[in-house]
């Protein structure tokens, strides 16, 4: 299997979430420390993408509840809820999960290699000291407006 | 103008129709499908001036709705603007070579759909 270098990943994520988030929110996410545990006091929201090739890996989004309704909001331009537009609110991570891995690869891969993303699934996780999925993956944290959220990256699928 | 607009994602869908309203002066009225069967349905029943698709969707993936396209006497010669997150010099050139008249990596927004419009206007006056 194939191994990627972790600082390489930790690059082009940046690069990506930059893209992405400045692109779409109009707002700018900062890369801060890993050593800082992740303990939301809130749902979170979990958004994974597969990565088919050239190599089976998947990446992540994690992100307070919170965050998530804001974000949506900036981007669609209009106030979300959890009552009355969850389903939209995964709609929209899935849609940023989406744009965030195929930035992340653009970046990553030499020579502007050919590469194949899967569907993106998102969930909302209640309790996040109940197992977190991503817990095998590589997580790179970010701040937004004072609020941290995650990006994850594990190669396998 | 009639513009299709196919993507799984209705953020998505709702982010281009923004784009595309910013960047065309005349009035546009939108069709909408959720992946390449319903676009190619929808086309049958009513052609658009131009279809705007995802590639990567479920049921029929874009890649198959531009070759259908293609292949049908009805709906050849229509222009086509891929816009995706799977973006790459080596998909874009094969996309080209199918049909598409222009290939937008995601995120977009309305400067890069305009330069795209004017890319697919070029391309049709050629």
């Amino acid at each position: 299997m194939t191994t990627i270098n972790v600082e390489e990943v930790a690059e082009a994520m940046q690069k990506a979430i930059s893209e992405v988030i400045e692109n779409m929110a109009f707002m700018e996410a900062m890369p801060i420390s890993n050593t800082v545990e992740y303990t939301p006091n809130e749902p979170v929201f979990y958004t994974r993408l597969p990565i088919y090739k050239p190599y089976p890996a998947m990446v992540g989004l994690v992100m307070p509840q919170s965050m998530a309704l804001h974000l949506a909001g900036s981007m669609m331009m209009r106030d979300f809820t959890m009552e009355n537009d969850e389903f939209e609110m995964m709609d929209v991570l899935s849609e940023l999960a989406n744009m965030l891995g195929g930035s992340l690869l653009t970046h990553l891969l030499p020579n502007m290699d050919s590469f194949e993303l899967g569907l993106p699934e998102c969930r909302v996780i209640s309790d996040i000291e109940g197992g977190k999925e991503w817990e095998n993956a590589t997580v790179f944290p970010y701040e937004l407006e004072g609020t941290m959220f995650l990006t994850t990256w594990s190669e396998g699928q | 103008m009639k513009i299709m607009i196919a993507d799984d994602s209705g953020t998505a869908r709702m982010f281009i129709k923004q784009c595309l309203e910013i960047s065309i002066e005349e009035d546009v009225e939108f069709l909408e499908a959720e992946n390449g069967k319903e676009a190619l349905e929808k086309l049958k029943a009513e052609p658009a001036d131009m279809l705007v698709t995802d590639l990567n969707m479920p049921v029929l993936d874009g890649r198959e709705l531009i070759r259908r396209i293609s292949a049908s006497p009805k709906l050849n010669g229509m222009p086509i603007m891929v816009i995706t997150s799977s973006g790459n010099q080596a998909r874009q050139d094969e996309l080209l070579e199918m049909g598409a008249g222009v290939v937008l990596r995601k995120p977009v927004n309305p400067m890069t759909i305009g330069e795209g419009l004017d890319q697919l206007a070029a391309g049709k006056e050629s």
